[in-house]
């Protein structure tokens, strides 16, 4: 009889778009493969997510105004409605019953508010596994610091995460964490046990459907060296890019372009609205604001790009863009912060680490300038490891083995 | 051997008295003019091409800037075809000739204007082809090693930028560009709306592009390395700092202007176009702040034409009966006249807030006359010590140094000082320096 896993998470995962999401749905398909049976419940708010399973739990977003540090803790309202919300709770109560899991794993730790009531009620006594994306308090902390919060608050929000997620922590029968860092921390906060579980990317296949279209398009541009920034709207990754790169665009050689890609393009755009009118006149020059894009098109702009770049300076967890720009073979430019729990890699050749927007900037030029050392390969086999089914070999069966 | 392409397109739309650019262009190309490998040439928007020009035709008055754009394939004076001569011979040969040949090569060409033409007429009718290829010779190409100078406004010229860039991807030529001011970006204020952003492309470009860029002052080359760092370049062209001369119009006759009440009795001077940035707000302030503390003050003589968002102060000179008698303002003022102006003036003032060099400092200077300007950007630069610095936003302490200068001791001293101290800048210094940078 094959093992039951349920897994709750705060989004869906039909259509995965960002980190969190690619991370859940290879979770979910590295279970599957290896037997298992495995249903995802994600409850979120409808209007950040308009693509869902029918398992899924779409919650209408609250009446009435938000306050700016609601605005920013949507994720812990959530959790705590699967509890709060007696429809929803009942729904869970319902699929737990219905599927009568083995173990309960929940990605980040946010449906844990609501689920620790649920499943004390239920008197569940399965095996619980959290499976870490980050320290959540620590992200948060950056994230609200960044928001214009008041330290009071902050600092009242932070302290709640923290120990909502120590709770877990110590009550779970496994925690998964992306890097070393992750592991040690949950391990000194008692942790039963921690294995590290890093982020890997899907191999692509269909990687040569819109190549053409992009080379026009670099063509008509008189862009021989494009470099692609890829990111969500997640608001670290907006601070990385002011950090380290800004809206200083004039680093990039003449015949090379910036294309920002994915939700940080609309973060980007909008940020640029403050700046003096002659930064936003030049920075257009040598980037471009392309926003979300295709499956397709993100594989062949991978496939074309000079350069990627990956100014990460805060957040835990690891990067799933650092595992994706390893394997394209492109030259990277990057903070030591985006290669957490991916170190191994920086033996590769092509890849710049620089942590201040000076040396970033400098960095970015000469990796377009330069020309790219191939790889060989032993290295070639190296960058292979980032593929989701080697990174989640060891979580799946230590997660069977409970 | 290369040439060197001296860029004229700021004439070619330009009619009248030469202004600051046109005069910074015009006293360049005179001083390239003797060299056999400097050619001249204006961008011709029509055509998107680089044409051959002639700074001979501008020479005359600046009233042959009203004349019509050169024609394609008019040789209009000896040197001319001797650069065509030359030019016309292959590379590998013409990299061998002397400099002896050269001069000879200049001498042939001024004999035999005539036979020159003649041939070329002769060609022109070998074929068709022969023809595509004189008809060519008649556009500036440049060539790979080959140097353009620009010292217009070209910012003004969208698709000769782009023209530039193109050209750079082909072509392993050398851009040198001459920066005046980043005002437009840093002073905006003082501008009409609309300039900044095409101008910070514009820089965003020469920054990207230029081999060479030659800022007119220290102030705007600091302000170009602060625009380069905002904006995140790593690599930067070559910058060197050249100094403007001074010795414009010297040569010309000094003339009296009919308005000028009574000849003898000192007058102060300001010239420079009447806009918001060069601050004549301030003039007016220290004026009536005289009349309040009752004190005297020479009759002051503004002499430009009003320019940007100067309505408000205009308003005050035109119509303060109290100064009717003390400031009057002249916007059409010769050359002679102007000559006339520094000679006999017996201090000048130039209360600017910003400027990329400042040029009026530097003529009064020139003719002995001491200048009260202000200590900001480059106008501190000029001839530190000499000129009376003032804050461009206290009228209390320009009038202070107006009595000063008004008394006739302290003014004798200032002008002993000035004629001892004070070390012109030729045309000739700023071509040389041009030449060095671009060597």
């Amino acid at each position: 009889m094959p093992k039951k896993i349920l897994i709750f998470g705060t989004y869906p995962i039909l259509n995965p778009q960002h980190g969190g999401q690619q991370r859940v749905s290879a979770v979910v398909n590295a279970y599957r493969k290896h037997g298992l049976k495995v249903k995802y419940v994600g409850i979120f708010l409808r209007n950040y997510y308009p693509d869902s399973n029918d398992c899924d739990i779409a919650l209408e977003p609250a009446s009435g105004t938000q306050t700016l540090a609601e605005a920013y803790t949507t994720d812990v309202s959530v959790g705590m409605r699967i509890y709060s919300d007696t429809d929803v709770r009942n729904r869970i109560q319902n699929i737990i019953s219905d599927f009568k899991p083995d173990v309960i794993e929940l990605e980040q730790f946010f449906p844990y508010y609501g689920l620790q009531k649920i499943l004390a009620a239920m008197q569940w006594n399965g095996a619980l596994v959290y499976n870490s994306q980050n320290i959540e308090a620590q992200l948060k902390q950056d994230i609200l610091s960044n928001a214009g919060l008041s330290s009071a608050e902050i600092k009242k929000i932070v302290n709640d995460i923290e120990q909502t997620e120590l709770e877990l922590v110590k009550a779970a029968n496994l925690v998964l964490a992306c890097t070393n860092s992750d592991v040690d921390y949950y391990r000194s906060n008692g942790a039963k046990r921690v294995v590290l579980a890093r982020n890997g990317i899907q191999k692509r296949t269909k990687i040569n459907d819109n190549l053409n279209k992009w080379k026009n398009k670099f063509a008509k541009d008189g862009v021989t060296k494009p470099v692609l920034f890829v990111g969500s709207a997640h608001p670290p990754n907006l601070n990385g890019f002011i950090n380290l790169l800004g809206f200083g665009a004039g680093c990039l050689p003449a015949d090379s372009k910036l294309y920002l890609l994915g939700g940080i393009s609309d973060l980007v755009a909008q940020k640029l609205t403050d700046q003096p009118n002659y930064i936003s006149a030049t920075f257009t020059l040598r980037a471009e604001f392309v926003g979300r894009v295709s499956e397709a098109d993100l594989a062949s702009l991978l496939m074309l790009a000079n350069t990627i770049i990956l100014p990460i300076t805060e957040g835990g967890g690891s990067n799933l863009k650092t595992a994706e720009a390893i394997l394209s073979g492109a030259k990277i430019v990057a903070s030591s912060h985006a290669f957490r729990s991916y170190e191994d890699y920086l033996a590769l050749p092509n890849i710049s680490i620089a942590d201040n927007k000076k040396m970033f900037r400098q960095s970015l030029h000469d990796s377009v300038v330069n020309d790219k050392q191939p790889r060989t390969k032993s290295q070639i086999k190296l960058s292979q490891k980032v593929i989701w089914d080697n990174v989640l070999h060891e979580m799946v069966k230590e997660v069977d083995s409970l | 051997m290369n040439k060197t392409i001296i860029d004229l397109t700021e004439f070619r739309d330009w009619s009248g008295h030469l202004t600051g650019v046109q005069r910074v262009v015009y006293n360049i190309a005179t001083h390239f003019s003797e060299d056999v490998t400097t050619v001249f040439a204006s961008f011709d928007s029509a055509t998107k091409q680089l044409v051959t020009d002639d700074i001979e035709r501008y020479k005359s008055n600046s009233d042959s800037l009203l004349s019509t754009p050169p024609e394609i394939g008019t040789a209009t004076n000896a040197r001319i075809t001797a650069q065509r001569l030359y030019f016309s011979i292959p590379y590998s040969i013409r990299r061998h000739i002397t400099a002896e040949q050269k001069r000879q090569l200049k001498r042939v060409a001024r004999r035999s204007l005539h036979q020159v033409r003649t041939l070329k007429a002769a060609a022109v009718r070998r074929g068709a082809t022969q023809k595509a290829k004189i008809v060519q010779r008649d556009y500036a190409d440049i060539e790979s090693g080959d140097t353009i100078v620009i010292g217009g406004r070209l910012w003004d010229h969208p698709n000769y930028i782009q023209y530039l860039i193109e050209k750079k991807q082909t072509v392993a030529y050398r851009l040198v560009v001459i920066l005046y001011d980043l005002i437009p970006i840093y002073q905006q204020h003082t501008f009409g709306q609309g300039l900044t952003e095409p101008y910070a492309r514009y820089l965003f470009e020469v920054l990207s592009h230029a081999d060479v860029v030659l800022p007119i002052s220290r102030s705007s080359a600091n302000d170009l390395a602060r625009f380069a760092d905002e904006t995140g370049f790593t690599v930067l062209p070559r910058i060197d700092v050249i100094r403007l001369g001074d010795d414009i119009d010297m040569s010309t006759n000094a003339l009296i202007p009919s308005w000028i009440d009574d000849k003898d009795k000192p007058f102060a001077l300001c010239v420079g176009t009447i806009e918001a940035r060069k601050n004549h707000v301030l003039l007016y302030q220290a004026y009536k702040l005289a009349k309040e503390r009752g004190a005297i003050l020479p009759k002051l003589y503004i002499v430009g034409k009003p320019g940007w968002l100067t309505g408000d102060v205009m308003h005050f000179f035109q119509h303060d009966s109290e100064l009717r008698d003390a400031i009057s303002i002249q916007g059409n003022v010769t050359d002679s006249e102007l000559n006339w102006l520094y000679k006999h003036a017996l201090f000048t003032l130039y209360p600017s807030q910003y400027e990329g060099w400042g040029l009026p400092i530097a003529e009064s200077l020139v003719n002995g006359v001491p200048c009260i300007a202000s200590h900001s950007s480059s106008m501190s630069e000029i001839a530190p010590g000499l000129v009376d610095s003032i804050s461009p936003f206290d009228s209390a302490q320009l009038l202070e140094k107006m009595l000063y200068l008004q008394k006739p001791l302290n003014n004798h001293k200032r002008r002993s000082e000035i004629v001892n101290l004070y070390k012109p800048t030729t045309w000739q210094d700023t071509a040389e320096s041009i030449v060095k940078a671009i060597s």
